[in-house]
């Protein structure tokens, strides 16, 4: 597969996957409750693309609103694609006076202990 | 708790507002039995009485001042009402008062043969002007209109509306008074109450009481670190109540109202738990609460590292965002109902 789209709605995140660029872009909402029915594809998607993976893989997020539980599947995305051949590239995308979602990109970072780029949406 | 459904708006009106309450009626589905047939009434007298506060409540202010429109549906065991106040002209309020008095006057009949005449002219011919709205209210209530007016200010009033639909058309209302929604008004307004949502809790619920909240909070708070903390709260409360209310009859219910206090957006949630739950649950709070922030991080992080995706449900995030979105500024109560536990928090943001 070349790529993956997921159109987001007022819950769910959009979803880009380009496995030819090897760039990931989860944007906007996502507070599903049951995160497994949303992210589990792109999951698998991912675990397939970790056999072929590009020299450089980038994962954007751009969030408005995410839940605990999303938080907890990046994590495991991350963690998976660390574990591949593959330079990793973790963009955090916000509004620059956007202080709690800067800080939970901080926190990521520290979770994973991995850089995480800051980067304003302007 | 409550055994009633309750579905409350207080601020400023917003065009969407309707189709989301229509939307968290729908997915409550509070109805049962023979109050079913009322069911098909409900988004029409709903979209037609809070239009007319969304198109004719006067602001005072600028466009951005809070407004006092205000909308509730009620559930009871017997009735169902769909309310609503706003702020009208001293003018409007004659209006409005002799028009509804006519109509509450006229027989089905007369209310058919008048819908028919506004629809076909355009206009009620001489009897006070009455728009195709009200009629229609008339017509699809089933029992009179029940309003009142209350002193604003110098030159404007309140103008109260209480729709009561019932399955028997011939019952005739002796007091056309909303007493008890003007109450709950006074009450609501005294306790700066912005918005309840009491009944049935699910996925499709949360994300309707969301949409509908969301603006209400949006309006409360000036900042947009102010709005993410609050609606990322608001989320998590929910799907705590989702995820481990218990169900009795195999349905959640619960109560979640957001309110202002001393200036500050606070969020009070109510659920039945289980009476095994409780000491797991209040050991978590009593850790969360004598933890410093820096420990409640550490221990966030902690959990976000394992990276866990087994068991969604029992990792633990939720409280601990609650917590550090709120400073630790919450309160929690354990309460008996009968033989039923109910779980009560409260939220300072």
């Amino acid at each position: 597969m070349k790529q993956y789209t997921v159109e987001g709605t007022d819950q769910n995140p959009s979803i880009n996957l380009n496995f030819e660029k090897g760039e990931f872009y989860f944007y906007g909402k996502s507070y599903p409750e049951n995160v497994s029915l949303i992210y589990d594809k792109s999951l698998e998607l991912i675990s397939e693309y970790s056999k072929h993976p590009k020299e450089i893989t980038t994962l954007n997020f751009e969030w408005l609103y995410f839940n605990t539980a999303t938080y907890n599947i990046l994590v495991h995305i991350i963690n998976e694609l660390e574990k591949i051949d593959s330079k990793l590239v973790i963009n955090w995308i916000c509004k620059k006076d956007f202080k709690v979602m800067i800080e939970k990109g901080k926190f990521l970072s520290n979770v994973i202990d991995t850089p995480v780029n800051i980067l304003d949406s302007y | 708790m409550d055994k009633s459904s309750r579905i409350v708006y207080f601020g400023k009106a917003f065009d969407e507002l309707t189709n989301y309450i229509i939307d968290l009626v729908n997915h409550n589905d509070p109805l049962s039995g023979a109050k079913k047939i009322l069911k098909k009434r409900i988004p029409f007298l709903i979209t037609e009485s809070f239009q007319n506060v969304i198109r004719h409540g006067i602001n005072e202010n600028d466009s951005n001042s809070i407004r006092n429109d205000f909308f509730q549906v009620l559930f009871n065991d017997d009735e169902i009402y769909i309310e609503s106040s706003n702020i009208v002209s001293n003018k409007d309020k004659d209006y409005l008062s002799k028009t509804i008095t006519f109509l509450n006057q006229s027989s089905k009949d007369d209310l058919k043969k008048l819908s028919r005449e506004v629809l076909e002219n355009g206009e009620m011919s001489n009897r006070g002007g009455a728009g195709l709205g009200l009629i229609e209210i008339a017509r699809k209530t089933g029992s009179k209109i029940m309003f009142d007016f209350k002193t604003y200010n110098a030159s404007n009033y309140h103008f109260f509306m209480s729709l009561k639909l019932q399955n028997n058309e011939e019952e005739n209302l002796v007091n056309i008074a909303p007493e008890r929604l003007i109450s709950d008004f006074e009450f609501y307004k005294k306790n700066k109450v912005l918005s309840i949502f009491q009944g049935k809790f699910t996925d499709q619920v949360n994300k309707d009481i969301i949409n509908v909240f969301n603006q209400n909070i949006e309006f409360n708070t000036t900042k947009d670190n102010d709005l993410y903390r609050s609606i990322m709260t608001l989320i998590e409360v929910l799907q705590n109540i989702t995820k481990h209310g218990l169900a009795l009859n195999e349905e959640i219910k619960g109560k979640l109202m957001i309110y202002m206090s001393d200036n500050n957006l606070r969020l009070s949630s109510e659920n039945y738990v289980a009476k095994e739950a409780i000491t797991k649950l209040e050991k978590r709070l009593i850790f969360i609460k004598s933890s410093s922030i820096k420990a409640l991080k550490d221990e966030y992080a902690k959990i976000l590292k394992k990276g866990n995706i087994a068991d969604h449900q029992s990792i633990g995030l939720g409280l601990l965002e609650i917590a550090l979105n709120s400073c630790k500024d919450f309160e929690y109560h354990f309460k008996t109902e009968g033989i039923n536990n109910i779980f009560n928090l409260d939220i300072k943001l």
